[in-house]
């Protein structure tokens, strides 16, 4: 059946309607059926002469329509980032000074073997907690809904240290209590209540009127209790996407596993030995690895924002200049501008101060095991987290080697070799895959 | 059974139509695969006894893929599956036996592969290239073609990996496999059909095509996103009706649509939706008119509400009830609705009820059905209404002119006025009210009872099963592509 309308009148109207020219044939049968209710029948053939009309005034028009600028949902960091990172350092100082009054306690070989099995397990749980719930908006009531199998598997995990290492396990199961319930109340927003608590027990221990071991073990309760009730009084609303696997969080879990041992592997450092100094020595390297994390936060809405209006033909071009590779050394330079400079604001307050300090090596060596997590987090969001892992574990493997017959005059070398060998093998295949940014986004960004 | 964003994970005209036919063939063992976003949980159907769900294919999930990859060791053989179906799904005229080898091939991946392959820098590139191809295509009937930028492209060969990984999904050993939509829902059926020659048939109730076609002219994005939103649907479109042994649309002006992008009309069959014969129940006489349908852009709730305003100033009387939620991810829709309600004063003249599990006795309520839409097939809201003796205003889209035949008014998409003369020229005339509802029964009665369509299917299904032919050609040859 033919329509009454010109194929003239008929672009006019579909013109008019959607302020552009159609498309193809389709959308313009499309708008005349829906919005000037001309049959099918009619409007499909009509729509074939319609485009014949618009070729005629093909040229006149801006066929571009309006392009939004991409946004990336989720991609921006939390606005309390700040109250988060100051809170961590603040934390990890008060921390800190809970190791000297627990030597005293417990004598110094035992602390040093309880942070030496509850780092490691850390950055493990933190891990593992961050690559399912801790990464994104929905994690905390994710965390909710698995809480009951989650809270056996973490109680599990704790017992065992006190299981095979005794007093020594004991005391790693409280501070990893304490610390990793710190890392969830952080996510949630509760962050000035774990410093509330941090601090109470680290006054509480250099008061001396309670037992340190009472005040760790108090401390560790009331964190997990807390955190407890935050995820319990979570009102958001439960996820509606699928969460990453199992096997993605155990990939995660291991290599924060690879890192602690990265962190403790070398005898050098004298964790426990030389009461507060180590964890002190790590803030530079923390407070770096926060702002260089924190610019690469962005790194996916970034990616996408540089590739709009890139035509396709050069969706292949390498740029060494371009942004993906811009954003991962604007988040090395901040890593190691921070680190550098905090580093040597320590030594200059040591040597002011008469405290001793390790070593500026160690200083050295904390700053690469920061480098080397802020590259092992790009290689995982990038979806190869085996390649991560596999870059840690060596990384680790040499430390462990070298860590008998490693020279005491220079502390951290252990570290520093192990991380300098895991950005050796890291680096390279990163660098190339971040010289592409069309293809990384597409092949790793958006294919998990 | 193969469905896609419906049955049995969400309440619509599509899902009620699956539970027709499943409470009323009991005698044939259903198998059902739903294709859903990520993060469905909840069924909103309960299955009969003789049917079950035979898997469940997620998309967008964060999760790694399941399943051994079957990845070939030697790079040079590894298949083009990106750039084949950028070629062919997207291209104006793509080659349908080109794009059915790929997805077969997708298969004989599994997820893994598949997942390894668009990982790898040779998927990315042969994707590229054929991208390049289609860009450069000339055909008068598809226009001017968009600058596609890398950001385009990029979003464009993430749908693709999906829909690569939807062609991996298992299917079971079946006699006759049932598409219900003419897009995702045919992928995995068309996958096993290529490799068992399984007969196909393909229900449309809307025109998937048309429907993507509308929600992107709505949504006002770039060229290059409204290109890919568009392309994407009508490739999958024309993939559906290639492979489908019968096309039966629920109403002949989705034929036509159907026609259009290439199907054989000797392979179209119309078959109506069915409802029951409902007892003529007496008007309320009220001034009620109702409407039933998802708060959808589709269903054009912003001309109802126009038109709300229109009749209850000339007839005091007059009150809307619209029952039916939000579609999901229209969320914003619907909020646009209720500010619109608000802001033309309606007040409890127009009240939204929400969604409801006793439609017939939301009908009996009424003295009239209005329906405002700019796309349908064949609505089953409007149907039921008549089953039950009420006429019916409505927009002349899709099969509604056919349904509503003599039992109401029907009026362009949009006209406000003509719609809201209709509707109080209806509440203002009960006894005509009456008439044209009496007659809107009888057509129900004759033309679209529930008994004629459920018996319509079982023909088909037994037609189908009985013609299918032996040894076919391009079967064995995927079969051996496959293995």
């Amino acid at each position: 059946m033919k329509a009454d309308i010109t194929p003239e009148r008929a672009l006019a109207i579909v013109t008019a309607r959607i302020r552009r020219p159609p498309q193809d044939a389709l959308e313009a049968a499309v708008v005349l059926e829906a919005w000037s209710g001309i049959p099918a029948d009619q409007s499909l053939p009509l729509a074939r002469e319609v485009m014949a009309a618009a070729a005629l005034e093909d040229g006149k028009h801006d066929a571009s329509g309006t392009r939004p600028p991409h946004k990336a949902a989720g991609a921006q960091p939390d606005s309390g980032v700040i109250v988060e990172s100051v809170s961590l350092m603040v934390s990890m100082i008060a921390v800190a000074t809970w190791a000297a009054p627990l030597g005293v306690e417990l004598g110094v070989p035992l602390i040093e073997r309880a942070l030496f099995v509850a780092l490691p397990l850390t950055l493990c749980l933190q891990w593992a907690l961050r690559s399912r719930y801790l990464a994104n908006p929905s994690g905390i009531p994710r965390l909710r809904a698995d809480g009951g199998r989650l809270a056996a598997l973490v109680v599990v995990l704790l017992a065992l240290p006190a299981a095979v290492f005794g007093l020594a396990g004991l005391v790693a199961a409280l501070l990893v209590g304490a610390w990793v319930g710190g890392t969830v109340l952080v996510r949630r927003g509760w962050a000035l209540l774990y410093v509330a608590i941090v601090i109470a027990a680290a006054l509480a221990m250099a008061s001396g009127r309670v037992s340190p071991v009472v005040v760790l073990a108090i401390a560790s309760v009331i964190t997990s209790g807390v955190v407890a009730l935050a995820i319990g009084t979570d009102r958001r609303p439960p996820p509606t996407r699928q969460p990453p696997s199992w096997a993605g969080v155990g990939n995660a879990g291991l290599i924060g596993l690879a890192l602690g041992v990265m962190l403790v592997g070398d005898p050098s450092a004298g964790w426990g030995v030389h009461g507060a100094l180590p964890a002190i020595a790590l803030l530079p390297a923390m407070v770096g690895s926060l702002w260089g994390g924190y610019y690469l936060w962005r790194f996916q809405e970034l990616v996408a924002q540089a590739i709009e209006g890139v035509p396709v033909a050069d969706a292949n071009r390498v740029s060494v200049t371009g942004i993906a590779l811009s954003v991962f050394g604007g988040a090395v330079l901040r890593l190691a501008a921070a680190t550098t400079a905090l580093s040597l604001l320590l030594l200059g307050l040591a040597s002011a101060t008469g405290t001793p300090v390790s070593s500026s090596s160690l200083l050295a060596a904390f700053g690469c095991i920061a480098l080397v997590t802020l590259v092992a987090s790009l290689i995982v969001s990038l979806g190869f987290a085996p390649f991560a892992l596999l870059s840690v574990a060596a990384g680790v493997a040499l430390e462990l080697v070298i860590a008998p017959t490693q020279p005491p005059g220079i502390p951290g070398a252990g570290i520093l070799l192990g991380s300098a060998l895991t950005t050796l093998v890291a680096l390279p295949p990163l660098l190339i895959v971040l010289m592409r940014p069309g293809r990384v986004l597409a092949t790793a960004l958006w294919i998990r | 059974m193969t469905t896609e964003a419906t049955y049995p994970y969400a309440v619509g005209g599509v899902s009620s139509w699956c539970e027709l036919l499943l409470a009323n063939i009991t005698d044939v063992r259903w198998q059902i695969l739903p294709i859903v976003a990520a993060g469905t949980v909840k069924p909103a159907f309960e299955l009969p006894a003789h049917a079950e769900l035979v898997g469940r294919i997620e998309l967008w999930a964060e999760r790694l893929p399941r399943g051994a990859s079957r990845l070939p060791r030697d790079l040079a053989s590894e298949p083009d599956i990106p750039g084949t179906l950028v070629r062919e799904l997207i291209g104006w005229g793509g080659d349908m036996r080109a794009l059915t080898e790929a997805l077969v091939s997708c298969r004989a991946h599994g997820p893994r592969g598949i997942r390894a392959i668009f990982r790898r820098r040779s998927g990315w590139e042969g994707f590229l290239s054929g991208l390049r191809s289609v860009l450069l295509e000339k055909d008068p009937e598809a226009g001017t073609l968009p600058d596609l930028d890398v950001l385009d492209a990029a979003r464009l060969y993430q749908t693709l990996y999906w829909l690569a990984q939807t062609a991996t999904a298992a299917t079971p050993e079946t006699d006759v496999l049932h598409v219900t939509a003419a897009g995702w829902a045919g992928v995995p059926a068309i996958v096993h059909k290529a490799l068992h020659d399984t007969p196909l048939i393909l229900t449309e109730h809307g025109v998937y095509v048309r429907e993507a076609y509308l929600a992107a002219v709505r949504s006002q994005g770039s060229a290059g996103a409204r290109f890919i939103a568009t392309r994407l649907p009508r490739g999958l479109a024309r993939l559906a009706y290639s492979a489908a042994d019968l096309v039966l649309p629920v109403t002949g002006s989705n034929a036509q649509w159907e026609e259009e992008l290439g199907v054989d009309p000797e392979r179209i069959r119309v078959i109506y939706n069915g409802v029951d014969d409902g007892e003529l129940s007496p008007l309320p006489r009220t001034g009620t008119v109702i409407s039933i349908g998802r708060l959808d852009p589709l269903k054009d709730i912003h001309t109802m509400l126009r038109v709300a305003k229109q009749v209850v100033e000339r007839t005091p009387q007059a009150r809307f009830l619209h029952y039916g939620p939000p579609t999901q991810g229209q969320e914003a829709y619907a909020r646009s609705c209720y500010a619109l309600h608000a802001k033309l004063g309606l007040g409890e003249r127009f009240r939204f009820m929400g969604p409801t599990n006793d439609p017939i006795g939301a009908l009996e309520a009424a003295d009239l059905v209005i329906l405002t839409s700019i796309s349908e097939g064949l609505p089953l809201a409007i149907l039921e209404g008549m089953s039950k003796g009420r006429a019916v205003v409505a927009t002349r889209v899709g099969g509604v002119a056919e349904v509503v035949r003599g039992a109401g008014f029907v009026a362009a998409p949009g006209d406000v006025h003509g719609l809201a003369s209709a509707v109080t020229t209806l509440v203002r005339n009960p006894d005509l009210a009456r008439r044209l509802g009496e007659r809107a029964q009888g057509r129900v009665g004759r033309v679209f009872a529930r008994h004629g369509c459920v018996q319509a299917y079982r023909r088909v299904y037994s037609e189908i099963i009985a013609e299918r032919p032996e040894a076919p050609a391009l079967a064995a040859d995927l079969q051996a592509l496959a293995a």
